[in-house]
Formats: structure tokens, sequence, C-alpha cells
């Protein structure tokens, strides 16, 4: 069974069409990540994959069901969401804050259960926070914090985590930490996609990727094969130069600063 | 840490008992305790019998009601709006009801019909505001912000004209709108306590909800709350409340900004635990604010916006440069 | 020093209100300083150099001929003392007599008009003191002088009616009006003098439950009517406390057709509770200016109050 099925999506906003027929299907767990350039429609597809927006047409099917037949509460217990910039402005303790993802199976009178609980403690021993479980949300650093709204969908127990540019503003240190985190999610037999802004770091974490360009998916498949210069040239408007590590295998985007400079491409 | 919470909770319930007791025994006309137990008693005098039942005691009882629905309906509001300046008042409720009462006064159509006339203008405008913000099915809440500022000035505006073109009616409604539980009886108390009761109950039991969507809207959303509906049904109940209180009370101000601060100082944000103490804090707040707008220059009463203003302004100063100073300490 | 910027914010607002609060209560205004008599008649002589309520000093050139009122209680003795002819401008708030209808408005609600009032092209202007200070200024650099009048009580009432007179010329209608007003004060409280003074509270507005305490005309008023005013314990007009009400228990009410509905009144919690609603005494007073505005009409306000207090001593 595919955990996440999309068929023939699209979106528009008033008049002007975001998404123009996406298709694609995932069966197993690994990151994918979604790069492209600005106004091609990554974060619209991720919130159409989530069920925030409603597609003008085509249907998403997660683990087989059609989302648009889900209420808010049943599609929070299959996908998670973790968007770039999350309100912080208040002094809920981090463990507060991953018991919110429990919110979908929690009933308008119920109090929070050991099992709750449970799963709010494995979320946060996970993601490595929860020696802050007590502390503020505002006390910590923005890798930290991350991380702890990472915990959070993740106690929504969810088959699929959607990250919105998940370390765009972080330091290197904590980009590292938090995508390497991602990829263990993984393990857990969770799907996983990501927008990444950084085509380096999409290319060392991603399991797959798919490049956007004006709302269609212009290529998917392994980060090697699909981060080419023709890809590149063509979505993004730039010649790079590719590098390969011949000991780790993963490759290196990196611009053109010289254009009259012929070097060897791999 | 929960038993420290439970300790600010039993400690604010002492208050309210002890603020009721003062509020009773207290007031422009002197009456010992001994003879305020003995009206309870039954053997008090009749003028006794009167002032505390029919006059002091209903007041006590709405001058609370009405200081726990603003301040919950204030909570509310500065969590969905995720700003610290919201106040019950901010969705056109406060402009709506003095036109309403302009109406009311202008047209002579006594105490009922003036309570009767604000509600129902400041329901209606609220309702405008919303119409006129909602996209679709979803509703911004920067929108209804601003659309209640733009419709608060322009009521403002109708209400000066028409103040204008009634002079002689120029006091009493300046009057109405700075406040007061001057002429609150026993009918004030059959309708409101029940409703704000239940209105205050049922916002209660969304706090879950509004402590997600103060990490915001789309968060929430993703998380599993119907951030639309919770929103529509906090706004619906809570202007009714406000609109209520207002009715009945006139415009009192600060109790709703002020007390829900106050509150987050000492309790944290969790609204489980921050809505209902709230509530106690605000009723304790309007129930010394009325006894000293009855006592301070007895046998004058003072419009109880200036006491609530007055007291309320620089506690709250000297609260938040506390909190500075420990932040800084850190 | 953080302590103290807390205590400051506390004091300084505590300041604006005890000030808000002290600006709805009377301030007692100075006397003008005329030594004659109110009853001497004296031919007036221009030009004439008066003395106003606010003590400044006013030269009149000639007798006016184009007067602007900016005060209805004014407006009211220029008529009854016969120069009514002379009037060429008054306020929106002006409506005794019947002649003002058709007289040119120059001033509201905002106060004041300088450009309405400079178009009727006068030669006096009568203010009061709520006519604003710039206005009245403007006015009198133009050589227009401004003459201010404020009674507060009857004494008042009769000096400023004599400065009028003497201001127009009709010194000799003034003094008849002032006779004439003492005659009747003096018969009303002959009536009343012997007769056991009657509590009586007055209700300016049941909203905010407003009344008129120590030092206003209605407090005067009914004092002369034979009543004690049972809310002297308060100066000026004020919001009184219902409790201190029910103590005080009063057995006559009288309010104004503004205050709000009579029905209320007598079925409120507290007012009910009262000898002058057991009793049914509660009046309601034919017209709030006759009893409110420092004219003339002042008699007929004490006649009607005196009524209300003692109906078997006017039989």
């Amino acid at each position: 069974m595919d955990i996440l099925k999309v068929e023939n999506l699209s979106f528009s906003y008033g008049k002007k069409e975001i998404i123009k027929g996406i298709d694609f299907n995932i069966s197993e767990s690994m990151v994918l990540g979604i790069i492209g350039p600005n106004g091609s429609g990554k974060t619209t597809l991720l919130k159409n994959l989530s069920g925030y927006l409603k597609p003008s047409f085509g249907n998403v099917y997660v683990l087989n069901k059609n989302i648009k037949h889900l209420n808010i509460k049943e599609k929070a217990k299959y996908i998670g969401y973790v968007p770039q910039d999350i309100f912080y402005d208040f002094d809920f303790t981090c463990y507060d804050i991953v018991m919110m993802g429990r919110t979908p199976y929690l009933n308008r009178f119920q109090s929070e259960k050991l099992e709750d609980k449970q799963i709010v403690r494995e979320s946060m021993e996970i993601t490595n926070t929860w020696q802050f479980k007590d502390k503020s949300i505002k006390e910590l650093s923005g890798g930290e914090r991350q991380r702890v709204y990472i915990a959070r969908a993740l106690a929504q127990r969810p088959k699929i985590m959607l990250m919105d540019e998940p370390v765009s503003h972080l330091d290197i240190k904590y980009q590292l930490e938090i995508l390497n985190l991602i990829k263990d999610l993984t393990l857990k037999g969770i799907l996983v996609i990501t927008v990444l802004h950084d085509i380096n770091l999409a290319a060392q974490f991603c399991d797959k990727i798919f490049i956007l360009k004006d709302g269609k998916i212009e290529a998917s498949g392994k980060p090697k094969d699909v981060l080419n210069v023709k890809n590149i040239k063509n979505v993004f408007e730039t010649d790079v130069v590719i590098f390969e590590d011949s000991e780790t295998g993963s490759i290196n985007i990196v611009p053109y600063l010289n254009r009259r400079e012929q070097l060897k491409v791999v | 840490m929960k038993i420290k919470k439970s300790l600010y909770f039993t400690a604010a319930f002492f208050i309210l008992v002890f603020s009721a007791i003062l509020s009773i025994s207290a007031g422009a006309v002197e009456i010992p305790l001994q003879d305020v137990l003995n009206v309870f008693l039954g053997k008090g005098t009749e003028i006794n019998k009167t002032i505390i039942f029919s006059l002091r005691l209903p007041r006590l009882i709405v001058s609370a009601f009405v200081g726990m629905g603003l301040s919950v309906v204030g909570t509310f509001f500065q969590g969905l709006l995720r700003n610290p300046m919201a106040d019950p008042y901010i969705l056109g409720v406060s402009s709506g009801a003095a036109f309403g009462a302009t109406i009311a006064i202008i047209l002579n159509l006594g105490i009922f019909g003036l309570s009767f006339m604000a509600f129902l203008s400041a329901i209606l405008t609220v309702f405008f505001v919303y119409t006129i913000s909602k996209t679709g099915t979803r509703v911004s809440m920067t929108t209804m912000l601003l659309a209640g500022i733009a419709v608060s000035a322009f009521i403002s505006a109708i209400i000066s004209l028409m103040m204008l073109l009634n002079h002689d009616q120029f006091s009493r409604i300046i009057f109405w709108t700075m406040g007061g539980f001057g002429l609150v009886t026993w009918n004030n108390v059959y309708v409101s306590a029940p409703i704000i009761t239940v209105g205050s109950f049922i916002m209660y039991l969304f706090s879950r909800d509004v402590n997600a969507i103060l990490t915001g809207e789309e968060s929430a959303e993703h998380l599993g709350v119907n951030t639309e509906f919770v929103k529509k049904l906090i706004l619906a109940i809570g202007s009714l409340v406000t609109a209520l209180s207002v009715s009945v009370g006139g415009i009192i101000g600060f109790v709703g900004l002020i007390v829900p601060h106050i509150a987050r100082l000492i309790i944290g944000p969790d609204n489980r635990y921050l809505v209902p103490f709230s509530g106690i804090l605000g009723a304790v707040f309007l129930i010394l604010a009325d006894l000293f707008a009855r006592v301070l220059l007895k046998p004058m009463e003072i419009p109880i916006g200036i006491i609530t203003a007055a007291f309320g302004g620089p506690f709250f100063l000297y609260l938040l440069v506390r909190s500075k100073q420990k932040s800084e300490r850190m | 020093m953080k302590r103290f910027k807390g205590l400051l914010a506390l004091f300084l607002v505590f300041i604006l209100a005890f000030s808000l609060v002290a600006c709805s209560t009377n301030t007692v205004t100075k006397q003008p300083d005329n030594t004659k008599s109110a009853t001497e008649a004296v031919k007036t002589q221009f030009p004439l150099k008066i003395t106003d309520f606010l003590g400044r000093e006013v030269t009149i050139v000639k007798a006016p001929q184009r007067i602007v009122s900016l005060a209805p209680s004014t407006t009211e003795i220029i008529y009854a003392i016969g120069a009514g002819d002379k009037v060429v401008g008054v306020t929106d708030y002006d409506n005794y007599p019947e002649q003002v209808k058709n007289v040119p408005k120059v001033g509201g609600f905002k106060g004041p008009n300088v450009e309405a009032i400079t178009a009727q092209k006068p030669d006096i202007i009568f203010a009061s003191k709520l006519s604003g200070k710039e206005q009245m200024e403007a006015l009198e650099k133009m050589g227009i002088p401004v003459v201010v009048l404020e009674a507060t009580n009857i004494d008042q009432i009769y000096q400023s009616i004599k400065l009028i007179g003497e201001i127009t010329g009709n010194d000799k209608k003034a003094e008849e009006v002032i006779s004439n007003m003492q005659n009747k004060i003096k018969e009303i409280s002959d009536k009343v003098k012997d007769l056991p003074k009657v509590s009586t509270f007055y209700l300016v507005s049941l909203d905010g439950n407003w009344t008129a305490g120590k030092g206003t005309f209605i407090d005067e008023l009914i004092n002369i009517a034979g009543g004690k005013n049972v809310a002297d314990d308060v100066n000026g007009w004020a919001q009184y406390s219902i409790e201190e009400l029910v103590k005080k228990n009063p057995d006559v009410i009288i309010t104004s057709p503004h205050a709000g509905n009579v029905n209320d009144i007598k079925t409120m919690a507290g007012y009910k509770e009262t000898n002058a609603v057991k009793n049914d005494k509660v009046f309601v007073i034919s017209d709030d200016n006759i009893i409110n505005r420092a004219s003339n009409r002042i008699v007929l306000g004490l006649e009607e109050i005196a009524k209300f207090l003692h109906p078997e001593a006017f039989k």
C-alpha cells in the first residue's frame, strides 16, 4: 500500500494556478526533498498534502484514505506538519508544547493519560529535548526550539511528517543536527517530506528529490540522478559545477563564478 | 510545580471571599459588622435590610460576575489574537453598546430599555464587523481587529453627532459610558449571572485549543484543532458575555486588558489554569473597584471606569517592572 | 528608583482621578464688586465702567443697540427687562421667550462661533464662564466689549439683572423685575416659614443617580420653599449613593422631565422604600429651565417646588 498517493493535484489561489497537475506516489518511508526556485509552489504543495489547503482538482491519499474525507482531528493522526516559523513569545514549557501534539487523541473533557505522557517523553528523547521539558520555550536557542517542534509533530504519531524549510534559519551545526534527526525518523517508518532551500543539504540528506518548477514536478529521483547541471540550469537558471566526493559519494553543487572558465564537470 | 499552582488558586479564592465580605459590610452608609450579621440572621432594621439585600448584595454579585466575564473574555481574545493589547472591546462591542445606549437615553426608554438597546446594538455591531471581515469560511483575526477599530471610530463619530443634536442628554450619555453599578438590581443578577457563567464555562472547554492556536493558527490546525470553529465560537460567546456586561455596567475599561496579564505573570500561559485564575482575579478587582467607587468620596459615587484605570494601570506597571527586573537578573 | 517610578505613576493617576471628580462640583464664583445695592435705581450714564462677574472692568461707550447673548439665562433677563428688541444673536440652547426662535444662532454645543457673532455686528456681548476664553479675547480685540455673567445663587441673579439693566439703559425696568421677584419670593417664603421642613431629594438623572447638592440653585430653592435637601452633604452636581438615599429617606422626590422614566424611579430598589415613593410624592418639574437657569423665571421654579413640598399652604 502506498503511504502517500497524489493524483492529478491542482491548486489555484483565486485565478492564479499555482500547482498544475502533480502525480506521484511513495510506498516506503524515506526523506523526500522538494526543491525549486521561489514561487514554484513548494509551500503550496506541502499545504495541499497536509490538507490545510483544499485542492482545486485532484486527490491526496494517505494509506489509501482520501484526506478530503478525513476530519481535522483524524488528519492530524496521520500527518504532522512543522512550519517554518512558530510564534513563541509566551512561557509555555517545552513539555506543554510537545503535549499539544497529543491534541488529536484527546477529547475535550479528557486530561492527559499515561500513554500520552509516555509518547511525549519518547518524542522528546528521540529529539534530544527531554532535558528542556520544564524550561520555557522562550529560553531555547533556534536549533533547540526546532527540535521541540519536531518532537511535537512526532507526538502526533504521524505516518507522514511535512516540514517547510526546517533548517533555513539555523546555524550549520543545528542544520546538520536536525537533518540527521529527520533521517533517523525514517527508520521509524515515517515518510518525511521536506521543502529545502539549500540544494546541497538536499543532496546530502534526501533519499529522493522532486525539483519543482512553475507548479509542476520538473524532475524526480535520487539526488545524484536529478541534481545535474542541465536540470539546475533549466529550473534555477544558474550555471553550476558539481563535485563528487569519491569517498562518501556525496555531491557538492557550486555555482559558476566565472563563466569564461571551462572546467571539467562530472 | 502543580502544588504551587493550587496554592495560588487557594490564595485567590480566599481573597475573593474576603473582598466579598468587605464589600457587603462597607458602603456610603456606615453599618457596623454586628448589624450586618444581624441582617443575615434576620434581625436587622428595615433600612439596613434594604441597603444590604436590595442594594449591596446584587451589586456585589453583578460586579463579581462582570469582572469574571470581562477577564475571561480578555484572556481568550488575547490568546486568539496573539496580541497582549487585546481586550474584550476591540471588536466594536463598546462603541456598539454606547450607540444603543445613546439612542435609548435620547428616546427616554427607561432602564430596561437602556440595557436592552446597549446589548442588542453591541451584538449587531460585532456581527457586522465579523461579516465584513470574513473571506469565505475563514476569518482573519487581524482583519477583524482592524475592522473593529474602523467601525468603532465611525460609530463614535455618529454618537458625537447625536449628542450634539441632543445636548440635553449629553451628560447622561457620557456618564453611562464611564460605567458603574449604581443602579444594579436583582433583575440584573438573574439575567447576567447565569449567562456569564455558562458563557465562560463553554469558552473554558476550549482552553486547550486556544493554547495550540497561540503557537499559530496554521500550526494549530495541523495539530487537529478546528481553528475556524474555535475562533468563531469564542468570538460569538465572548462578544455575548461582553455585551451583557456592558449593558449592565457601562463601559468598564482595563479589567479585560490588565487582569489576564496579571494572572499570566502569576500562573503562566496555559489557558486551562489561566482562564479560571483570571476569572477569580477579575471578580476580586471589580468587587474592590466598586467598593472604592462607593466609599472613597461618599456619599458621592465615582464612575467605576476611573477607579479601574487609576488602580489597574499603575499596579500593572509595577508588575511589569518587577518581572523585567527578574528577567534582567537571569 | 524603579519602585519609585511605580509609586509616582500611582500618585499621578490618583491626582488625575480626584481632579476629574472635583471638576464636577461647582466652584464658588467671585462676586462683582458693585457698591450700589440691588434696590437703588440709578439712571445710567454713558460711557459706563462696570465690573463683571469675573472681576473684569469693562467700558461700555454707549447704550448697546445690537446685543449678542451667549447664555440662555442672560437672554431671558434681557427680554424680561424690555431690551429684547436689541438682541441680534443667541445660542442653540436658547428657547425662551418665543421671540428667540427668530434670532440668528451664533453659538452652540462647541461654544460661540466668532465668525457668526461678528457677522451680526454686535456692540456688546454677554458671555458666561463657559464661553471660550480665546473666542472672547478675539472679540474684544475687535473692539466689542464682553461682559461675563455667572450667577450661582438668587442674590447673584439680582445682580445680573441690575447689571444688564444698567448696561442697556433699562435700569428702571430692571428694578421692577427685581422687585417683583423679591416680592414673590417673600410671599412664598412667608407661606412656608412656619411649616416643618420637608426632606427632599432632587433627582437630576436616574442613570448615575445624579442629584443637585449644596451650592446649586436647586438646593437654594428647596431651602426657600420650606424643604431640606437631603443631598446637601455633597457639593454641586454629584452621583449620590442610593444607600445614603435609603438612610435619609426623603419625604418628597422631585425630578425633571429628562431624568428618566418616572416609573423606573417608583419601582427601583432603594427608591421604592423611601417615604416619597410610598406616599406617592414623586413630582416632576414642568421645565428644567425654571430651576437651572439664572434668570427671573427662577421664581416660577421656586413656586412649583414650594407647591410640591407644602401643597396645603397654596390652596
